[in-house]
């Protein structure tokens, strides 16, 4: 197809010059690199058609501030959870809260997630039940065995030590978390690793085996089985994520007014930042955006037939 | 009989040293050889003429088994200011004194008081005849502290490479024998909770279990060098073999 001027609609072909004489002298140039003709070999056209096959921002996305909130929301409610482990954990330790209570809410919320899956969520094809039953008995089995010899794991080291690899390794586990996108730095076994350690840190500095499983097992839901929760509930219907964010937010808000309030305010300062500033930032930026592509970028092999098709 | 006559050669230094002299071919040097070795251990004998080798070898396995069995509680106890964990170093300590204790019971068996009033009579055999059998005769009182370094390298060994093979779990990563190289796995919910929990309880227990194998380690290599130095006296004859060789080509 022939490279057209676009101001004057005529074809790129021919040099347009001031002469008039030009038919004698300067045979039209082709696009074909295959023919030997009387031009320079990085000529393209010249001037005039040079970036006339220029394109700007083909592949940018344009987002909304809505699905930008609802992306926020989405690692917001994420770290949501991951704070309320650590709280969890220290209600736990200083005893303020029963373990049986913990383990009754537990219980009740996963088994709603678990039936609001497999209602709501299913595909057909991608779990058994089979399989949920084996990950239970090898969680209830090999947790129940392990959690003594964890317990006497860390007596030799500092609490500070390991309150710190914990957070350490939280962070880790947040970073390299699937978020339901897909980016070159996701590691599923990663994450989850990080954060099984991060909670063994932790569960191993508690006074009795029954809190520090329940522990273990509410860790474990956290880190395996609730990611796939909460993809596919951003799938389906973001606005409950970000109503969950929200009161999740102001529940831990709540809860670390008993620690520190300086933690609170630090906690909704990082909340405003994520869920409202970024995505504002984002949206406030994007009319900058400004790529350009054009006949000069990299050729692409396409990955399959199918994709040649397109 | 091949078989048994390869364990030995491989174990005992008195049968290596029979053999080596049975087989050498019979000259002058081995002659001259087995007369000093006769010598020296004619001289030895009446220089240790009165010694009772009852008393003084018993109370010193006694003692020794002793030292073995302070070296324990000494574990047990922050050595070097180590803390080690607690059940581990209670359990491996109680099979090692369970296993002394074996031991002490088999020993005593060997306390015949015939056999060690007849021995210094090996000595007018040759003096590398008596080291090759006092050689022996360590290696049977010292079995315990071999045993003791196999099971603590077996454990430690266990530990190290069952870390290694976790730890690349725990990246989600696994060991290909068929390419010899590491490939990426694809590890589900059940396979990640018992990589992860059995990586950390083994990293906790490295410490101790390392320290358990260097203990036993230094104890194996230090019995191990002592015997090492009775068989070079054992091995008089290649010597007086080698000096004379030297004066006959000089």
């Amino acid at each position: 197809m022939p490279v057209v001027n676009k101001l004057t609609g005529t074809p790129c072909e021919r040099p347009i010059s001031l002469s008039s004489d030009t038919n004698e002298t300067m045979p039209a140039w082709k696009k074909q690199l295959y023919k030997r003709q009387p031009f320079p070999d990085n000529y393209s056209g010249g001037d005039e058609c040079f970036l006339m096959e220029l394109r700007k921002n083909v592949s940018a996305v344009k987002y909304s501030f809505g699905s930008a909130v609802g992306g926020a929301c989405h690692l917001m409610l994420h770290l949501n959870f991951v704070l309320l482990y650590f709280l969890l954990f220290e209600a736990i330790y200083a005893k303020s809260v029963q373990s049986d209570v913990v383990l009754w809410s537990f219980v009740a919320a996963s088994t709603i997630a678990y039936g609001l899956y497999q209602v709501g969520f299913h595909r057909p094809e991608k779990w058994a039940i089979q399989e949920h039953i084996l990950v239970f008995l090898t969680l209830l089995l090999f947790g129940y065995a392990l959690t003594p010899i964890i317990r006497t794991l860390t007596t030799t080291i500092s609490t500070d030590t390991i309150y710190a690899l914990a957070i350490f390794f939280a962070v880790f586990s947040c970073i390299f978390h699937d978020y339901g996108i897909k980016a070159p730095i996701v590691s599923v076994p990663v994450s989850v690793s990080c954060g099984l350690c991060s909670s063994v840190l932790l569960i191993s500095r508690l006074s009795d085996s029954e809190s520090a499983f329940l522990l273990l097992s509410i860790s474990f839901s956290l880190h395996s089985l609730l990611p796939t929760f909460q993809n596919a509930l951003m799938l389906k219907i973001p606005a409950i994520e970000c109503l969950i964010c929200v009161v999740l937010s102001g529940i831990c808000c709540y809860a670390l007014v008993f620690f520190d309030p300086v933690l609170t305010i630090l906690w909704a300062i990082l909340v405003v930042f994520v869920v409202v500033l970024c995505p504002s930032l984002l949206i406030s930026l994007q009319p900058r955006k400004r790529t350009i592509h054009g006949p000069w970028d990299e050729a692409v092999p396409a990955r399959s037939a199918s994709e040649l098709l397109k | 009989m091949n078989a048994i006559g390869g364990q030995l050669e491989k174990y005992s230094v008195t049968y290596r040293t029979i053999d080596e002299r049975l087989r050498a071919e019979k000259g002058f040097p081995w002659v001259f050889a087995l007369v000093l070795d006769c010598a020296i251990g004619i001289g030895v004998a009446h220089l240790l003429k009165g010694l009772d080798l009852y008393e003084i070898v018993w109370p010193f396995v006694d003692a020794r088994i002793g030292q073995l069995d302070e070296v324990i509680t000494w574990l047990l106890s922050n050595p070097v200011g180590l803390k080690l964990n607690e059940p581990l170093n209670t359990a491996l300590a109680s099979f090692f004194r369970y296993h002394i204790y074996l031991w002490h019971t088999f020993v005593r068996m060997l306390r015949v008081p015939a056999i060690w009033a007849n021995l210094p009579l090996a000595l007018y055999a040759g003096i590398s005849f008596a080291a090759a059998l006092f050689a022996d005769l360590v290696s049977i009182f010292s079995m315990h502290i071999v045993c003791f370094y196999i099971y603590a390298l077996r454990l430690f060994l266990l530990t190290f490479t069952s870390l290694g093979s976790l730890w690349r779990a725990f990246r989600g990563q696994k060991y290909n024998p068929l390419r010899k190289r590491v490939d990426t796995a694809h590890l589900d919910s059940r396979q990640l909770f018992l990589a992860t929990l059995l990586f950390v309880v083994l990293l906790f227990l490295a410490p101790t279990v390392t320290v358990y194998c260097f203990v036993f380690s230094m104890l194996r290599w230090v019995v191990r060098g002592f015997q090492l130095a009775i068989e070079r006296v054992a091995e008089l004859q290649c010597y007086v073999h080698m000096i004379l060789d030297r004066f006959r080509s000089e």
